[in-house]
C-alpha cells in the first residue's frame, strides 16, 4: 500500500505546529505516534495534503505529578510510558492498565496520549482500503448517506469508539487542553466527545491536543479497567470498562464513583445508574446485579467489530464491569459481604 | 516544475545514508527498496503482524508505520545491524533462535528477533509470561511459538548477553 504524494513538514516546537494548522488545518493531517494516521493514510480513509510531524516535541512528552497527586501528561507521552510509569502504575492504575492493554508492545512505543484521545472511530467497512470500499456506495462515515453495517442506519454513524487510554481517562474526571494559534481551551474530557461516529471529537481542524489533566482530591482514588478482546494483544476491544472509586481517607465510604464504557457504542459510555449504586453503602451481591444490568443497559453494541456477537458484547459490559468492582474493592470469596453464594 | 522528491538522512545500523524520496515512503520501504535492507519484511503493512518491527533508538517500532522522515534523527536497527556488533559474530539471540528451531521459513524472524531483543535489554531474565509479553506483537503462521519462547529463555540464560 503506497501512501500518494503529500508535503511534509516538522514543526520544531508547539507555536510553529500551531501556525501550521492555522494556515493549514483543513488539509493537514497531524502524525504523532502514526500508529493509526499511517493505516489511515495507506487505506486512503484520508488523504490530506500535508502531514504535520509533532513526533518528538519535547515540551508535549512529559508526565507531571504535582505533591497533591494531580498530573498532567503530555499529548505526546507514550502508552507504554502509561503503562510503565510506576508513579502512575501507583496513583492511577487503571490507567496504565488501560495503557498496557493497547495493541502490542510495538503499538505502545509509537502510540501516544493524545493519539488515543483521538482515535477515529472503527467499523468493519470503514477500516478498510479504497479499492475495497470502492465495491460499495460511499458510507455515511465518509461523506455519504448509507450505513453498510446497519440497514436502517443512513443518516447515522454507529463507528464503534474503541480508545482505551481516552475511556479511562474519562474515568478519572480528566480534563482536555486543546490548543491552536488563537489560543487554549480546556474542556472536561467526557465533554470533548460527540457520540457521533462520523466526528467522534470537537477537535477543531486546527487544534492540537497540548495535554490531559487529573485534579487532586483528598480522597483515596481507587481505579481499573478491565479488557475483553479475541487475542490478549493486537486486537481492538470487543467490550471494555474503565471504573473509578473515590474513598473517604477515613471511612472508607465511596464518595464518588465512575463507570465508563469502551468499544460498545460511538463514544465513551458513562453508566450513571451503575454510579449511584456504588455511593450507596454496602456492595451487596444485589448491587453488584444492579450493576451488572445497569452497564449492560447503556452499552449498545453493533455489528460492526469482529469476533463477537452484540448479545455477547452487551453481556460482557456487564460481567466486566462487576470484575472491576470486585477487584477493586477486594470481593472475593472470604471478603464478600453477601449471605449467599453467587453461583 | 513540482518537487516530489526529499532528501532524508538516515542513520541505520550505525552508518549514514543520505536518500532522495517522497516524503510519503515509510521507513519499511526505504530499508528495503533504497538501502537493499530486506530483513524487515512487509507481512501485513498495517501495523497487526510485527513482520516490519525494526529497533527505533533501542525500542521496537513498526517500520511500516513510520514515514521514512519521522525516523530521521534517531538510531534505527535492523536484524542485519544486530549480528556484526558482538565480537562473536552473531548475537546470542540470533544463535539460541537456530539452536532451539525457532526458524522455519524465517519471515517473522527478523522482527520476533529484534522485539525480543529489545525484551532482554530491558529485562534480561524474563520469564516465560513476560517473554510472550514481549513478543505479543509477532505472528508467526509456522513454529507455534513454544520454540521461540525457547530459544528468548535460553538466551537469557547466557552470561554473553550484552546490552545492545
Amino acid at each position: 500500500m503506497r501512501i500518494g504524494n503529500l508535503n511534509y513538514v516538522k514543526p520544531q516546537s508547539l507555536g510553529e505546529a500551531c501556525a501550521f494548522l492555522a494556515e493549514h488545518g483543513q488539509s493537514a493531517t497531524v502524525l504523532a505516534g502514526g500508529s493509526d494516521v499511517l493505516v489511515s493514510l495507506k487505506q486512503k480513509r484520508v488523504t490530506p495534503e500535508i502531514i504535520i510531524d509533532i513526533r518528538g516535541l519535547d515540551e508535549l512528552g512529559q508526565v507531571d505529578f504535582a505533591d497533591d497527586n494531580s498530573l498532567r501528561i503530555g499529548s505526546l507521552v507514550t502508552v507504554d510510558r502509561v503503562a510503565s510509569d510506576g508513579r502512575i502504575q501507583q496513583t492511577f492504575p487503571g490507567l496504565a492498565e488501560a495503557a498496557l492493554s493497547i495493541g502490542a508492545v510495538q503499538h505502545r512505543t509509537m502510540g501516544t496520549v493524545g493519539g488515543n484521545i483521538c482515535l477515529d472511530t472503527r467499523c468493519w467497512f470503514f477500516n478498510q482500503a479504497l479499492s475495497w470500499r470502492k465495491a460499495r456506495p460511499v458510507c455515511t462515515k465518509l461523506g455519504g448517506d448509507v450505513c453498510h453495517v446497519v440497514n436502517k442506519g443512513g443518516g447515522v454513524c454507529y463507528a464503534a469508539f474503541s480508545a482505551d487510554l481516552a475511556t479511562a481517562l474519562v474515568a478519572m474526571d480528566a480534563e482536555v487542553v486543546l490548543c491552536s494559534k488563537s489560543g487554549e481551551r480546556t474542556v472536561p474530557l467526557h465533554e470533548f466527545y460527540t457520540g457521533d461516529g462520523v466526528r467522534p471529537n470537537i477537535r477543531r481542524p486546527d487544534e492540537i491536543i497540548r495535554e490531559l489533566k487529573i485534579s487532586a482530591s483528598p480522597d483515596t482514588v481507587k481505579s481499573a479497567y478491565v479488557k475483553r478482546r479475541v487475542r490478549d494483544a493486537i486486537d481492538f476491544g470487543q467490550a471494555g470498562v474503565a471504573i473509578a472509586l473515590w474513598l473517604d481517607k477515613k471511612t472508607s465510604a465511596i464518595k464518588k464513583a465512575r463507570l465508563v464504557l469502551s468499544c460498545l457504542g460511538t463514544s465513551p459510555l458513562r453508566v450513571p445508574d451503575a454510579e449511584a449504586m456504588l455511593l450507596t453503602g454496602e456492595i451487596t451481591e444485589k448491587v453488584l446485579q444492579e450493576i451488572q444490568r445497569a452497564a449492560s443497559g447503556v452499552a449498545k453494541p453493533v455489528k460492526n467489530v469482529y469476533g463477537a456477537s452484540v448479545s455477547y458484547r452487551k453481556k460482557m459490559a456487564g460481567v466486566l464491569a462487576v470484575e472491576g468492582i470486585e477487584r477493586l474493592l477486594n470481593l472475593h470469596e472470604g471478603n464478600r459481604t453477601l449471605e449467599t453464594d453467587r453461583g | 516544475m513540482r518537487k516530489l522528491k526529499q532528501a532524508l538522512t538516515l542513520n541505520v545500523n550505525k552508518e549514514i545514508y543520505e536518500v532522495f524520496v517522497e516524503p510519503s515512503r515509510t521507513l519499511l520501504e526505504v530499508l528495503r527498496d533504497e538501502l537493499s535492507l530486506t530483513g524487515a519484511k512487509e507481512g501485513c503493512g498495517q501495523g497487526e503482524c510485527g513482520s516490519c518491527t525494526v529497533l527505533i533508538d533501542g525500542r521496537p517500532e513498526l517500520a511500516c508505520l513510520l514515514l521514512a522522515a519521522t525516523a530521521q534523527g534517531h538510531e534505527i536497527m535492523t536484524i542485519e545491524g544486530l549480528a556484526d556488533a558482538d565480537a562473536n559474530g552473531i548475537d546470542p539471540l540470533q544463535e539460541s533462535f537456530i539452536e532451539k528451531g525457532a526458524v522455519q521459513c524465517g519471515f517473522c524472524t527478523p522482527g520476533m528477533i529484534l522485539s525480543a531483543k529489545a525484551l532482554l535489554n530491558q529485562n534480561p531474565h524474563p520469564n516465560r509470561e513476560e517473554i510472550k509479553r514481549g513478543i505479543a506483537g509477532n505472528l508467526c503462521r509456522c513454529t507455534g511459538y513454544q520454540m521461540v519462547v525457547d530459544a528468548v529463555e535460553s538466551a537469557s540464560q547466557c552470561a554473553t548477553v550484552k546490552k545492545k
